[in-house]
């Protein structure tokens, strides 16, 4: 083994033992920064920059600095890393095979580093918000550029190979160890010589692309049998990251072996996920245990005579995925009589599907499905399916009930449990839930096998079908074989073609469309540029007005009021609906900074809506100032001073929100003092009196809103035509009578449509709240879809009531009243609302017809904090005059994207609510920040409903507290662009210097 | 000056302007009983005039030096944010390296007329290059007939795609085969050389790409490149051009 560079720290043992205690960590630190200095440390000057420091390097000059390994260190941070190693220093010694590891880590130094973003000096003098200004205590070290790359062996030792480009991890391990030993590590970690790290699986059941690593690189891959655990090794990476870049001589060295065979670095492929022809994951006709990523989200077509299949496909979470589909069913008549439509018989229905077993090295993975839940059945089934990947092979096996084990030739193993499970009934066309099917009736295996070719795109697929065709719902179909075979093209990352042939007698052609919405993301290049960073602030008194247009320009809010009480200039914004608030609070305060005098210490953005203070982010300027101009280590920098901060540091800030409503011109009872303190005010700054609440500029004179925008409103899969829709224009329009009362409406031109085909008058044994609503969208071409009065308060700070009347929805007008309990990114929130309601006429006017029920419910809303899942209960009474529960639980990725389903049961029965036997859906919506060039606060909602009944309907109201409220959501300022989620920083994980806007 | 990123104009930029273009159709059709923002319309706007920005060069400020980048049809402004002497290394000989940064902060390093090193380009950032002694232009072009030949290794982000090996090869060519968008200067006042070559340990994103450059052999008696067309990665092309931001100030 070759020695370590670097003495140990000699009192290191016994102070990380007792790493617990903050002041022994500080004087741990000290003593192990002072060990990591050497040669190519030179002192810093307190108060310079990174870049100079840096520029005035010899080894930079002549060209030989290794930028990637700068190690910036802060002391600051050396407690944090310190219990990293203690951490990692207390699980090795559990362990006494672990003795020889344990020794080499202790003898690593605890650098302190903090990351930089990129270390060439020229780019961070453009970059000062990544340019650090180096303190006293703090030191860094520029390597010269090592020509290998370090791995860590589990025995203790540094084995340094040759740096070959393009090589990846898994290679460099080799060269260090026996094929045999090599074969036991399936998982590598890297920690890059810049301190990202990055976790990629090498064996033949996980591999994956790879980034290779850098020179000065470390690899870190235990074996699988050491006890070592996941945890252990991202600690392990994370220490290792701290270390900066592995110098030559850090190790013993071993001759690359691709320098000697001269043959081309590996290449790692990941596994082809590809859809069938149902659009779930798998081969052609059968399902695979295979999942697509959480966010992701495929449209899928496919043509097998003679069904024609439209899937959407939606992944909530990595071992969760939901789809719905349309099947059309050639030469069958949707009407036979022909009196609406001559279109051909088109079947929907609902898919679930739960990854029970991830792969591991040993153990296949392993899913259950269920197709066609709670639609028709016709073509419902379950399956069970285990999938082990071998390479560039991935096998299937499985077992089938309904249509997917239509073939029916082995008996149904739970049939141990009960003899219950012996026998399945037919399916029929009510759309009832037929719990008491599944999983019913014998079965059939399935399998098969997906081959990824050395041709990258292409995927081969054999497999052997559960179904033998000859129990299809409207007539058996000829199968000469049981297997069928096809192939994938890869044509992009988003579009996939499938071929194949299926029973030995039909040809099969796919299309697949697929995207990973939680990444979706979109370069702002359409938005305003930021203000400009004022060299000092100014000292007069701006335009407020001009101010306010700006800040709305550059964030898309309503500016309120711009006030101003002792130092601290509140600024009121209305905003009910953006999606990615931090960015639009850093463009406000930016334009506060440069419009703001100099007396102005504080900023405190308050969020209102319709008069009612709903949350308050304090920004200390001097603070922003600093973090917009220099780059600190993550122990200093912290959230201290600056705004959109974690949901515990609101629920500590709640104070900080006005305890009442405040009309803009008046004093603010509510308003308390900003949760830091203000950095304390020039001398010569007589600009801001120290007095009460100050207006400096308030939108009460701008009473009304409004505008004019394209309408499309379409229903898929009505028996009248596949597509119905609408495209018009909408105008709305809201008078702010008051603050907190307003007069708002909404009108639709319909321009062009299809409603010729519209004639479906649908029918029901309820009263009739929903099922018109042929009448209702055909009746008139200028319709009022909304006309209300709408009045609120907010009696205490998380409290809060609303009342309202006049034309409430499309279908329903009336009067009704709404209470809602909301604390400041509380996880719980519940409201009641009572409505007196009168259905509408259906020229969607003023005319009222005589059907009138009173409606409501009580609502809770539960953000779990359990993988992005948020559930929302209401019981109460509906339109129809049933009494139930509707659950609607969605996931809501970082970015904001949401995923959603819900379901409605009520006291009445599934004969009387009809087909479906109960309401339920599906929806997706897409805050169209994530997907346009131009920062926007609107979302898109796409909602899919197989059937629209008239049990269990809501009564669809605007207005609703908890979407006025939304900005008190947990989450309201952490949604958020995507990233790359790989990739992490040194010690904490999460703190990175990346790139920002100027 | 435009402030845009490099990367807005690259060609996975206009793909993802043209997806952009889809995804707003598909806006407006999720946005089903939802409204359409301005947002949706300034997009809309924004792509289709995106081809047709011009740079205003009567706002450029004659008292700093200009870079023109456009990529794919779409222009970018560098300015000129200071020379660095390069010592003599490597078998070169010194000479200086200048830094233009656009608005966005992005950098781009220059050294006798060729790209040595970018920062914070997000899409295909050449992080740093080395290079053995290269011909003067004016020798390559004095003896066309002879291999001139060089190598360069280019550490480039992101991926980690260090030391990647460019064997490069020069040759003087009468004219660029497609339409160069020169402003101010004949193509034939100019020395036109390609150079071409093969890269080892780089994947198909990353191998070099052919590059032009458009040299001024006898400007005030040093030759001077002028323009050039070069790839960063397989998708992200430009063409750089100095601006006589003097000349047409006002």
């Amino acid at each position: 083994m070759h020695p370590a560079t670097r003495p140990p720290c000699p009192q290191k043992q016994l102070v990380q033992r007792l790493a617990s205690a903050a002041g022994t960590l500080f004087f741990a630190g000290y003593c192990n920064i002072a060990a990591a200095q050497n040669a190519d440390t030179a002192a810093v000057i307190p108060g310079e920059r990174l870049s100079a420091w840096l520029m005035r390097q010899p080894q930079y000059a002549a060209g030989h600095a290794y930028l990637p390994g700068v190690l910036w260190q802060v002391p600051e941070e050396v407690s944090r890393q310190a219990i990293i190693k203690a951490r990692l220093l207390d699980t090795l010694g559990a362990d006494p095979a672990h003795a020889a590891l344990a020794k080499w880590l202790e003898a690593r130094p605890v650098t302190g580093r903090s990351t930089v973003a990129i270390g060439e000096p020229r780019w961070l003098e453009g970059m000062p918000a990544q340019d650090p200004v180096l303190r006293s205590g703090q030191q860094v070290r520029l390597p010269l550029r090592p020509t290998t790359v370090t791995v860590v062996l589990d025995t203790g030792d540094a084995c340094q190979v040759p740096h070959v480009p393009g090589e990846s991890a898994g290679e460099y391990l080799r060269a260090c160890m026996t094929p045999e030993d090599a074969a036991h590590r399936s998982v590598v970690w890297i920690a890059q010589p810049d301190g990202r790290q990055q976790r990629f699986g090498i064996a033949n059941w996980n591999a994956q692309p790879q980034t290779p690593p850098a020179p000065g690189a470390w690899i870190w891959a235990p074996r699988a049998d050491s006890g070592l655990d996941e945890a252990f090794s991202a600690d392990m990476v994370r220490f290792l990251a701290t270390q900066g870049a592995a110098d030559d001589g850090a190790g013993f060295q071993v001759p690359n072996p691709l320098v000697i065979t001269q043959r081309a670095p590996q290449v790692l492929r990941a596994l082809p996920i590809t859809s069938n022809d149902w659009g779930e994951i798998g081969l052609l006709q059968t399902p695979t245990a295979r999942m697509a990523p959480a966010g992701d989200i495929r449209v899928h077509i496919s043509k097998v005579s003679p069904y024609t299949r439209v899937s959407v496909v939606l992944q909530p979470l990595d071992w969760l995925s939901g789809a719905f589909r349309y099947t059309d069913v050639k030469d069958v008549p949707y009407d036979p009589t022909f009196t609406i439509s001559d279109q051909s018989y088109k079947d929907k229905s609902i898919d679930v599907r739960v990854r029970l077993w991830k792969e591991s090295e040993h153990l296949p993975e392993i899913a259950v499905g269920i197709r066609d839940l709670g639609g028709t059945g016709l073509f419902s089934g379950e399956y069970v399916v285990a999938n082990k990947r071998f390479g560039n092979f991935d096998w299937s096996l499985g077992l089938g009930w309904g249509y997917v084990g239509a073939r029916q030739n082995l008996p149904n193993p739970l049939s141990f449990i009960s003899n219950r499970f012996d026998t399945r009934t037919r399916s029929t066309t009510t759309g009832e839930t037929n719990t008491s099917n599944y999983f019913r009736g014998r079965t059939s295996l399935f399998g098969g096998v997906q081959w990824h070719t050395p041709f990258d795109p292409l995927v081969l697929k054999l497999e052997y079908d559960g179904n033998d065709y000859q129990s299809e719902p409207f007539g058996a179909q000829r199968q000469r074989i049981p297997f069928n075979f096809g192939a994938t093209y890869q044509l992009s990352n988003a579009v996939d073609l499938t071929a194949g042939f299926e029973r030995g007698t039909t040809a099969m052609l796919g299309i697949t469309l697929h995207t990973d919405l939680s990444r979706s993301t979109s370069p702002k290049v359409f938005d305003p540029p930021y203000p400009a960073m004022p060299a000092q602030a100014r000292q007069t008194m701006p335009d407020w007005r001009a101010a306010a247009d700006e800040i709305s320009r550059q964030t898309g809010w309503y500016v309120e009021g711009i006030d101003i009480q002792g130092d601290t200039l509140r600024l009121k914004v209305d905003d009910a609906s953006s999606a990615y608030r931090q960015e639009r609070i850093d463009r406000a305060v930016s334009t506060l900074n440069l419009y703001a005098p100099a007396g102005v210490g504080t900023f405190s953005v308050d969020f209102v809506r319709h008069g009612m203070a709903l949350d308050s982010q304090i920004v200390n300027r001097a603070d922003w100032v600093a973090r917009k101009t220099t780059a600190e280590a993550p122990a200093i920098r912290g959230n201290r001073g600056l705004a959109y901060g974690t949901a515990v540091d609101r629920l500590r800030s709640d104070d900080t929100v006005p305890s009442a409503a405040v009309p803009t011109a008046d004093a603010s009872p509510g308003a308390q003092a900003p949760a830091t303190v203000p950095s304390p005010a020039p001398a010569d700054a007589p600009i801001i009196a120290p007095s009460s609440l100050d207006t400096r500029w308030t939108s009460e004179r701008d009473r009304l809103r409004g505008g004019l925008q394209p309408s499309f409103y379409q229903s898929f899969g009505g028996p009248d035509a596949f597509m119905l829709y609408q495209i018009g224009v909408r105008g709305w329009a809201e008078y702010r009578i008051t603050p907190q009362t307003l007069l708002g409406g909404e009108a639709n031109l319909r321009i062009l449509d299809n409603y010729d085909k519209f004639k479906f008058e649908g029918y029901s044994d309820l009263p009739r709240v929903r099922t018109h609503v042929r009448e209702y969208v055909t009746n008139s071409r200028l319709t009022l879809t909304n006309l209300q009065l709408t009045h609120v308060e907010q009696p205490t700070r998380n409290n809060f009531v609303s009342v309202y009347g006049g034309l409430l929805e499309s279908m329903f007008a009336g009067v009704g009243a709404e209470w809602l309990y909301r604390p400041v990114a509380s996880r719980w929130a519940v409201g009641v609302d009572v409505n007196r309601v009168r259905q509408r006429d259906y020229d969607q006017h003023f005319r009222m017809l005589d059907y009138t029920v009173n409606t409501g419910h009580v609502t809770l809303y539960w953000d779990t904090g359990w993988n992005g899942i948020f559930a929302r209960v209401a019981a109460g009474q509906y339109l129809a005059g049933d009494r139930g529960v509707t659950v609607d639980i969605s996931r809501r990725f970082d970015n904001g994207v949401v995923m959603g389903a819900w379901a409605t049961k009520t006291n009445v029965s599934a004969e009387q609510f009809g087909e479906g036997s109960f309401d339920k859906g599906i929806y997706l919506t897409i805050p169209f920040d994530a997907m346009l060039p131009r920062s926007s606060t609107v979302s898109g909602t796409f909602v899919w409903q197989p059937l629209l009944r008239d049990g269990g309907a809501m009564l669809g109201r605007s207005q609703r507290l908890y979407s006025v409220t939304s900005t008190r959501d947990r989450e309201a300022f952490q949604f958020a662009p995507p990233q790359d989620k790989r990739d992490k920083s040194p010690d904490t994980g999460e703190d990175i210097f990346a790139p920002t806007q100027p | 000056m435009i402030r845009r990123p490099l990367l807005a104009g690259h060609k996975k930029g206009r793909r993802t302007g043209c997806v952009a273009l889809l995804l707003c159709a598909a806006a407006l059709m999720l946005s089903g009983c939802t409204s359409v923002s301005s947002a949706w319309m300034d997009s809309i706007r924004g792509m289709w005039n995106r081809d047709k920005d011009e740079i205003d060069l009567s706002r450029l400020n004659p008292q700093f030096r200009y870079l023109k980048i456009v990529i794919n049809g779409a222009p970018v402004v560098l300015a000129l944010g200071s020379i660095d002497s390069t010592p003599a290394q490597d078998g070169q000989a010194a000479s200086p390296t200048e830094n233009w940064y656009s608005a966005s902060g992005e950098l781009v390093r220059i050294r006798d007329g060729r790209i040595v090193a970018t920062s914070g380009v997000e899409v295909a950032d050449w992080r740093s290059t080395a290079s053995g002694a290269l011909p003067s232009w004016q020798s390559v072009a004095a003896a066309p007939d002879r291999l001139w030949f060089y190598h360069r290794t280019r550490d480039v982000m992101p991926g980690y795609h260090y030391g990647l090996k460019d064997a490069i090869t020069i040759t003087p060519i009468a004219r660029p085969e497609t339409k160069t968008p020169l402003v101010g200067v004949a193509p034939e006042q100019l020395a036109w050389f390609r150079e071409t070559g093969v890269t080892t340990g780089a994947d198909d994103a990353n191998k070099m790409q052919a590059a032009i450059y458009g040299v001024d052999l006898g400007r005030t008696g040093n030759e001077a490149v002028v323009y050039l067309e070069q790839c960063l990665s397989a998708t992200v092309c430009l063409t750089l051009q100095r601006l006589p931001a003097a000349k047409n100030a006002s």
